[in-house]
């Protein structure tokens, strides 16, 4: 029956398009008397409504057009860095106190009109060594998982955890509600793609609580690039905007994250891309965008290797089930970034 | 509901055995006794296949059969068989479930209790086994239930053979039709091939060179034998280049390959065999700047019939990445798993042959090509056979 099943899953080579598709509402809303286009779809829409807008952010940076009728709007941008300051048409407002480090909370009167929002923090396009905290695959470890963000909250300087998806174990929105509690801890943003654990509960879930999963941001003259690999392959949708993303990013140091390995670097386990042609693709692709590190997931240990001369790493230390015998348990990795210059230090939680 | 449904069928038919059923003789007339429930040796090298009408189930009980060995058969395997009468061949089939589940949980249980650590994955050959002989089973008792097996016999492989093929790629990314020639030259123990593939448009080009030592089984006379089975031992080098893509690939590769005809399990399966294959490989990628190596677990396994002895179809399961088709994108599986494929070759006489093949991965790739047969003695089976 299995193989019935999959011979029927078969039949559909593009397993990855509609969600290409799905993402492109990310960051759009609309009612009566405003609208709110994020651009690049960076943030999703958690609520829209008289007076409020609320967001949860998956970059640094948000670029904003939001048209409305003359008001009083309370906007939340959550997910946030900690220092980061809304500005509306080139006037600055801070934040309101009192919130959560990741959440910034800002009072604005607003005329009626299209106004250009920027939520970022004063540095955010200043070129500068910075650092960030890589991780993924937390999955069965949802409920310890703070365990790791108390950890990665002694670090210092970090900016922001980049992820390589795979949060949950099964999809469920328990896990999602879980994960979300469990953030409160975290005192830094955490900006992810999804894994294949996403996909169980369906793509949409992970869009509405954390918006897209194949994005590209720019942090202090650094690119990131993630992309949805959740069905051990890429979709062509998102192949094409990763082009454009490579090329716009070819003079930049470049950062590239997605949660299946296109080559397993134990190349017969096959915990990898199902098209080795295309994982050869993107390599080549990545290669010709002079991306300097590639960051992975999946598999649950921790790998330091080299694809198509770019650096990279496997790290799959979020608490999901440990490989066995191989003696690494949970961990992050620390990232410090200096243009080109990537230094990584493993950072064992167990 | 559903399974409760098809429990229901299956007990039913179960509680009525097959055997006796369409009985045309007077039942006060002597009985032919069956060697076995419906078995019959039909014995003789070349003699028509026929199965008498008193130990033919019913198309009722056949459709039947083969519904209930695509359901709850393919948890016990041999349920398709037992309901068509066979039940020595459902006992067997069985046993073979038992002995692929134990292959896949001993081969595949260190592997996922220990998260993939590499030391591991050598047992991986023992869990495609164990998947090859647990698959293997259960299409072969969807056979014996449709009443496909017994239908023909081996044909050797040819002394030599050129094979002109088209194929059409069909992949997320592009469509592309492809064009193919091949050929393979038997010097005793040795066969050599050699293919060329391209595009029109001359973008993918790959060029394969293979060479196979016949370990055991039937010389490549290109005659009807008796039995198919066969262990082959195979090198290949493959190169391969796509100015699409941008990627050149040189890969080489050792693997065994080893077919079973059935009837060595039971007479029932007569005219099936099963195929598996195991090797390693290491594929170079060449990127802009750099390259890379990586190894490569080779493995296929499949079922198959022999129709007359003028053809043979077999459905398979190739666990290969590198492929041109990759794996299939099986939802939670996606990753691990290969491509489904199927393949039909068909002699349009002694020296023509047409080739058929579909396989099904992240792409498809289907493949029509025209084989000529070399080599082969003028007489090969009695005219009368034709």
């Amino acid at each position: 029956m299995k193989a019935l099943l999959l011979l029927v899953l078969a039949a559909c080579t593009r397993p990855g398009e509609g969600r290409a598709l799905d993402e492109l509402t990310v960051g759009h809303g609309e009612i009566e008397f405003a609208k709110v286009d994020v651009t690049e779809g960076l943030a999703v829409i958690r609520e829209l409504s008289d007076g409020k807008l609320d967001l949860w952010s998956g970059a640094p940076v948000l670029d904003i057009t939001f048209t409305t009728d003359a008001g009083d709007w309370t906007i939340i941008a959550r997910n946030s860095l900690v220092d980061a300051v809304l500005t509306v048409d080139d006037t600055v407002v801070t934040r309101q106190p009192g919130d959560a480090p990741t959440t910034a909370t800002f009072q604005v009167a607003l005329t009626a009109g299209t106004h250009r929002l920027r939520v970022a923090p004063p540095d955010a396009d200043t070129v500068a060594p910075f650092r960030y905290i890589a991780m993924a695959d937390i999955q069965t470890a949802l409920p310890i998982v703070d365990e790791v963000f108390t950890r990665i909250n002694e670090v210092p300087n970090a900016r922001f955890v980049a992820a390589m998806g795979d949060i949950t174990e099964r999809g469920e929105l328990d896990e999602y509600d879980l994960f979300d509690r469990q953030l409160t801890v975290l005192q830094i943003p955490y900006y992810t793609t999804l894994g294949n654990h996403e996909l169980w509960g369906g793509a949409q879930r992970f869009y509405d609580h954390y918006g897209r999963a194949s994005f590209h941001f720019t942090f202090k003259g650094t690119a990131f690039t993630f992309a949805d690999s959740g069905d051990a392959g890429i979709d062509p949708i998102v192949e094409e905007w990763l082009d454009g993303w490579l090329d716009e990013a070819k003079d930049q140091p470049h950062v590239f994250l997605t949660h299946i390995p296109p080559i397993d670097p134990v190349g017969l386990r096959y915990g990898a891309f199902r098209s080795y042609r295309d994982a050869h693709r993107l390599l080549e692709k990545l290669a010709r965008g002079r991306v300097d590190l590639t960051l992975y997931g999946h598999i649950h240990t921790l790998v330091e290797f080299e694809n198509a001369g770019i650096p990279a790493f496997v790290s799959g230390g979020g608490g999901a089930e440990p490989m066995k015998g191989d003696g690494i348990d949970r961990h992050f990795l620390v990232i410090d970034n200096d243009g080109p210059l990537q230094t990584v230090e493993v950072v064992r939680v167990d | 509901m559903r399974w409760s449904g098809l429990c229901l069928v299956a007990s039913l038919l179960a509680a009525r055995p097959a055997f006796g059923e369409g009985r045309r003789l007077n039942d006060l007339e002597p009985q032919p006794l069956p060697l076995r429930g419906c078995d019959h040796d039909d014995g003789l090298r070349y003699r028509k296949l026929t199965i008498p009408n008193e130990c033919t189930p019913s198309v009722l009980r056949r459709t039947g059969a083969v519904a209930a060995s695509l359901t709850v058969g393919f948890l016990v395997h041999g349920t398709g068989s037992y309901l068509v009468g066979e039940k020595r061949t459902a006992k067997r089939l069985a046993l073979i479930e038992a002995i692929g589940l134990g292959g896949m949980l001993a081969g595949g249980g260190p592997i996922g209790i220990s998260g993939g650590y590499p030391p591991t994955m050598t047992l991986t050959p023992v869990l495609l086994v164990g998947a090859g002989m647990f698959f293997s089973s259960w299409w072969a008792d969807v056979g014996v239930a449709a009443g496909a097996s017994r239908l023909g016999m081996a044909r050797a492989a040819a002394p030599w053979s050129l094979e002109l093929a088209t194929l059409y790629l069909s992949d997320p990314y592009r469509q592309a039709g492809l064009g193919r020639i091949g050929g393979n030259v038997a010097l005793g123990r040795v066969t050599l091939g050699a293919s060329l593939m391209g595009d029109a448009e001359n973008e993918i080009r790959t060029g394969e060179l293979d060479a196979r030592v016949r370990i055991l089984g039937a010389a490549a006379t290109g005659e009807v034998i008796d039995d198919g089975s066969r262990l082959i031992a195979r090198a290949g080098l493959r190169g391969h280049q796509d100015d699409g893509d941008r990627v050149k690939l040189a890969t080489g590769e050792v693997e065994v390959i080893g077919r079973l005809d059935l009837f060595h399990i039971d007479r029932a399966l007569r005219g099936s065999f099963v195929q598996m294959s195991t090797g390693l490989g290491v594929e170079r990628a060449y990127y802009t700047g750099d390259r890379d190596n990586t190894s490569l677990l080779l493995g296929t396994f499949g079922w198959g019939l022999y129709l007359s002895h003028h053809a043979e179809a077999q459905l398979f399961y190739d666990h290969r990445r590198e492929s041109m088709v990759g794996g299939i994108a099986a939802g939670r599986a996606a990753g691990f798993v290969g491509s489904m494929n199927a393949s039909l070759d068909w002699m349009l006489d002694r020296h023509w042959a047409t080739h058929l093949e579909v396989n099904v991965g992240t792409a498809w790739l289907t493949t029509v090509g025209l084989r000529y047969r070399g080599g082969i003695p003028k007489l090969s089976t009695p005219a009368g056979d034709r």
